[in-house]
């Protein structure tokens, strides 16, 4: 119980972490210039 | 920022020591698991390929295009899927036939496994499967990969149309990001390439390939890039909806990168080459691809050597062919030298191969099907592309159904 602020406060800054990895993973898409024309 | 550090590290704790930061991570990776599973996005499908094949799909003998489905996609080949109903086995009920090519193989509504199933259904009785593993101007790595990708799904048989690109130098092929991350380990698995496996493969490749298989919202990361684009347009106030034009301004610029000539996308690799000029005639373009683009083909002959190598291990029947040009073509006296180099090219390479499964059909094809009535210039769009397949297929049937046969005496097509 000692430390349990202190690991809800890493789990806290490990799920934003988590989300700017996924929301900059999703960002990070970027078209093939011609490549996949025409499949 | 002094208050917050303060309030973390020294009243939390939280930061301060390798500990807490071990934890931090483990609680990222944790969460990354986590939210996959919650938003769990559906995997992506063929049927989020925006252009199908020409042929309608047969109950009998479908046809499934396993590449990448949007021009987004690094993410490689889908995975085959049993497209027959009770088909629950690689192996199973129906014969499965991969087929690995570019856009001669598959380009937008055209298809050449889509027009054999308007000849042969069934081999031995059970429905023909087709798993078509095509990209637009495959290089000799990306066909690797292809094959690798075709195999890991266990078909019954493999057909491999050569594409004129493969016999150029891989190393000015390669002045783009990797296609294919899910098989960036192809090079590596044998150890004359590992040179080229480490130029080719950079960190990024393997991350993603890392964090793919950790989370479906990385796996799916084109399609939600897609859809989350359009919940930013659809919130976007400024710009949206856009004002009606009433005044007639200019045409709106082509797509695509300007530098490019509009056209066919493989001109980019010899416009770097050649600059723009030398390469307005098609046929002279593909006799300078058929050339190599630097004219040292070394690579070029140990990876099409690799691909001959992993053909013959697959122990199935595996059925090779240069993709077939126009008849004029040859009327190119360039073109024509070019296209013997290649069969010369191939001959050496089909010359290592010892095993009676593996068929190198060296010559052109093109004069089997190209008289055929009521096709304008043999059926060709340019000097590869084909605006009918059905007649290639109708002589590409035949032979596979013969060498099917002699791989599994007693079977026929039907």
């Amino acid at each position: 119980m000692k430390h349990t602020r202190q690991y809800i406060v890493e789990a806290g800054i490990g799920l934003a972490i988590a989300l700017l990895l996924l929301w900059t993973s999703i960002a990070a898409v970027t078209d093939i210039p011609f490549v996949y024309q025409g499949l | 920022m002094k208050r917050a550090r303060a309030l973390l590290i020294e009243r939390l704790g939280v930061g301060g020591t390798w500990g807490s930061i071990g934890r931090i991570a483990a609680f990222t990776a944790v969460w990354v698991f986590v939210i996959g599973l919650v938003v769990s996005p559906r995997a992506t499908t063929p049927a989020d390929r925006d252009i199908d094949a020409d042929v309608p799909a047969s109950p009998v003998s479908p046809v499934e295009y396993l590449g990448p489905v949007s021009r987004q996609d690094y993410s490689g080949f889908l995975p085959a899927t049993a497209a027959i109903p009770g088909d629950t086995t690689n192996s199973g009920d129906a014969f499965r036939v991969a087929w690995v090519g570019g856009s001669e193989t598959k380009w937008e509504s055209r298809s050449v496994p889509g027009q054999m199933t308007q000849f042969v259904s069934t081999f031995g009785g059970a429905p023909i499967t087709h798993h078509a593993y095509t990209i637009i101007a495959p290089r000799q790595i990306d066909a690797l990969r292809a094959i690798d990708a075709a195999l890991d799904d266990q078909p019954d048989a493999l057909v491999v149309s050569m594409n004129p690109v493969w016999v150029s130098d891989e190393w000015s092929a390669r002045e783009w990001p990797n296609l294919d991350v899910a098989e960036f380990a192809t090079l590596f698995a044998d150890p004359m390439l590992w040179p080229w496996a480490a130029a080719l493969t950079s960190p990024e490749d393997v991350a993603w390939t890392l964090t793919r298989g950790l989370s479906p919202v990385v796996e799916a990361q084109s399609r939600l890039n897609g859809e989350v684009q359009d919940i930013v347009d659809a919130l976007d106030v400024v710009e949206h909806p856009a004002p009606p034009s009433t005044v007639a301004g200019p045409p709106p610029p082509p797509e695509g990168d300007p530098r490019l000539p509009v056209g066919d996308p493989s001109y980019f690799w010899l416009v770097q080459e050649y600059g723009a000029e030398r390469i307005e005639d098609s046929t002279e373009r593909v006799a300078l691809m058929l050339d190599g683009l630097v004219g040292d083909d070394s690579v070029a002959r140990q990876l099409a050597a690799q691909i001959a190598d992993k053909v013959e291990s697959a122990g199935i029947p595996v059925f090779l062919y240069p993709a077939p040009t126009s008849p004029d073509s040859f009327d190119n006296e360039h073109f024509a030298t070019s296209f013997a180099k290649l069969q010369a090219f191939w001959t050496d390479i089909a010359a290592g191969v010892d095993s009676p499964l593996v068929h190198f059909e060296i010559a052109s094809m093109t004069a089997e099907f190209a008289e055929g009535e009521g096709l304008v210039n043999g059926g060709f769009i340019d000097v590869v592309h084909m605006y009918d397949t059905a007649p290639f297929a109708g002589v590409l049937a035949p032979k596979l159904c013969a060498q099917w046969s002699a791989a599994f005496p007693g079977d026929a097509c039907a």
